[in-house]
């Protein structure tokens, strides 16, 4: 008669046959778990929406014109002052690149290309199956 | 027969273990916030050739026979190339050269400023192939591997697609061909709310925090319960190690060149034009029907970066005869870097790859 109430309980998977997850971190970790799926999924869909998209980019483009703004004022000053601005030095590291670049050539075709360690191990590998 | 729903036993334990673990997170709270985080990246390596934001690395074997086709691994171009050497025993290259293949890796420093010019060709036709002939000179054989990592997947894709015959088996994984199945980075960039030429044209190169915000508003809630669940944690070693390494990558990004970002989101996520094969890059198409060589794509079921949706097509697009797509368990970096990809992904690499590098 046990036995078969055991089995019974068994078959139908009945979850007073098993203990109660009576721990309340482990109940909390799950929630955290759903918390998050939940709130990402909220989320994702708001942030998917048109409205978000366009009030970004407006925040976006606002600070990209005050920037500008900021820019192009430090740069009127910075001349007034005979200083480079910033893009006066990218200006020079471009061309300093074009340089750099001409020279890479130069070299690349006066020099060999890295040659392998003399050292290196063969290469005969087989992989397992063919052993 | 009585059975005891309640273990008084198990639940004087649990409280037992719980006190332990908050005096453990106490003290070593204390300790997280005043060390260093740990090492990454530290598989012996030699640089091979540095130009531009381009570096070629070469890892130093560790096996006394090697296969004879060289892996080259092109990295993501937004994030370090560490994330496939993280530590030992958890570090993709690590497992290669232990499988006995010769590695190296084309990884990404940040764009300088006077880089802003640099654009998707310079990536996949000028670096790219430039990586593949140091790596035939410095092995000094006619066959490379390419193995690319999301963006560098899809890198390789596009190298492979106008010069395939330079590469004898093709690897990616977590890698978008299908740029409007990102619904979220499509709906971010819509033409119609996203002045992409005020964006680049005011800032010249596109900062990583912006590159590394995009990313985490994929998923806003996790930063939050990251630290919840790091703080839960902070009595476990290895738990902590693994965050700190993860979440150090993870905002590790690196800059994007102004022309490049303005291409990918113009010609890949308003104009879709990898998956439509009509993507023309000055003048030379990209046509990934012309990748014949072996070909292997490994998805990531979980990949909330690069959706399902996203890759599915590449497979359809390739041309090779001897293909494959695994979808395996596991996100967008767990699948290559997760404590789980040691079982998955990476016996999944070496077997496809085996027979197919002597």
């Amino acid at each position: 008669m046990q036995q078969t109430q055991c089995t019974m309980r068994a078959k139908c998977g009945d979850e007073m046959a098993e203990k109660p997850n009576l721990d309340p971190l482990s109940l909390w970790r799950e929630m955290l778990g759903q918390w998050e799926r939940g709130l990402n999924s909220v989320a994702n869909q708001a942030m998917g929406s048109d409205e978000f998209s366009r009030a970004m980019h407006q925040v976006t483009a606002m600070s990209l014109r005050m920037q500008q703004t900021v820019g192009d004022a430090f740069g009127k000053s910075l001349q007034a002052m005979n200083l480079p601005s910033r893009a006066d030095l990218i200006s020079i590291a471009e061309r300093l690149s074009r340089i750099e670049a001409r020279l890479d050539e130069m070299a690349a075709a006066q020099a060999t290309p890295p040659a392998a360690s003399p050292t290196q191990p063969p290469r005969t590998r087989r992989p397992p199956t063919a052993e | 027969m009585e059975q005891k729903l309640i273990d008084i036993g198990a639940i004087t334990g649990r409280v037992g273990e719980e006190t332990q673990r908050a005096l453990q997170r106490a003290v070593k709270g204390v300790g997280y916030l005043t060390s260093p985080s740990p090492a990454t990246g530290c598989t012996p390596k030699d640089l091979l050739r540095a130009r531009g934001p381009a570096r070629l690395f070469h890892y130093r074997a560790t096996e006394a026979e090697l296969y004879r086709v060289p892996i080259l691994i092109v990295m993501a171009t937004t994030n370090r190339g560490y994330i496939l050497d993280l530590a030992p025993g958890q570090s993709f290259v690590e497992f290669l050269l232990g499988q006995g293949y010769d590695v190296y890796m084309l990884e990404w420093e940040a764009p300088r400023p006077e880089e802003k010019n640099l654009d998707v060709y310079d990536y996949a036709l000028d670096f790219v192939p430039q990586a593949v002939a140091d790596v035939k000179a410095h092995t000094g054989e006619p066959d490379v591997t390419l193995l690319g990592y999301c963006a560098g997947g899809m890198l390789s894709c596009i190298y492979a697609g106008v010069h395939p015959e330079n590469i004898k088996n093709l690897v990616v994984f977590t890698t978008p061909v299908d740029f409007q199945q990102m619904e979220l980075f499509s709906a971010w960039s819509d033409k119609r709310f996203f002045d992409v030429d005020q964006l680049v044209d005011t800032l010249g190169n596109i900062p990583p925090e912006l590159i590394y915000s995009a990313f985490d508003m994929l998923r806003p809630a996790a930063r939050l319960v990251g630290q919840i669940r790091l703080w839960d944690n902070m009595w476990n070693d290895e738990f902590v190690k693994s965050y700190r390494m993860f979440d150090r990558w993870g905002v590790d990004a690196l800059p994007l060149p102004g022309e490049y970002f303005r291409q990918m989101v113009r010609e890949f996520l308003w104009e879709n034009r990898l998956v439509t094969n009509s993507l023309t890059l000055r003048g030379q198409r990209v046509d990934l029907s012309r990748i014949t060589m072996p070909f292997l794509h490994v998805v990531a079921e979980h990949d909330h970066i690069v959706p399902r949706g996203a890759s599915k097509p590449l497979i359809g697009l390739i041309g090779s005869q001897e293909k494959e797509e695994m979808v395996l368990k596991g996100g967008h970096v767990s699948i290559a870097a997760g404590a789980n990809a040691v079982r998955r992904m990476w016996p999944a690499v070496n077997r496809f790859l085996a027979e197919r590098s002597v």
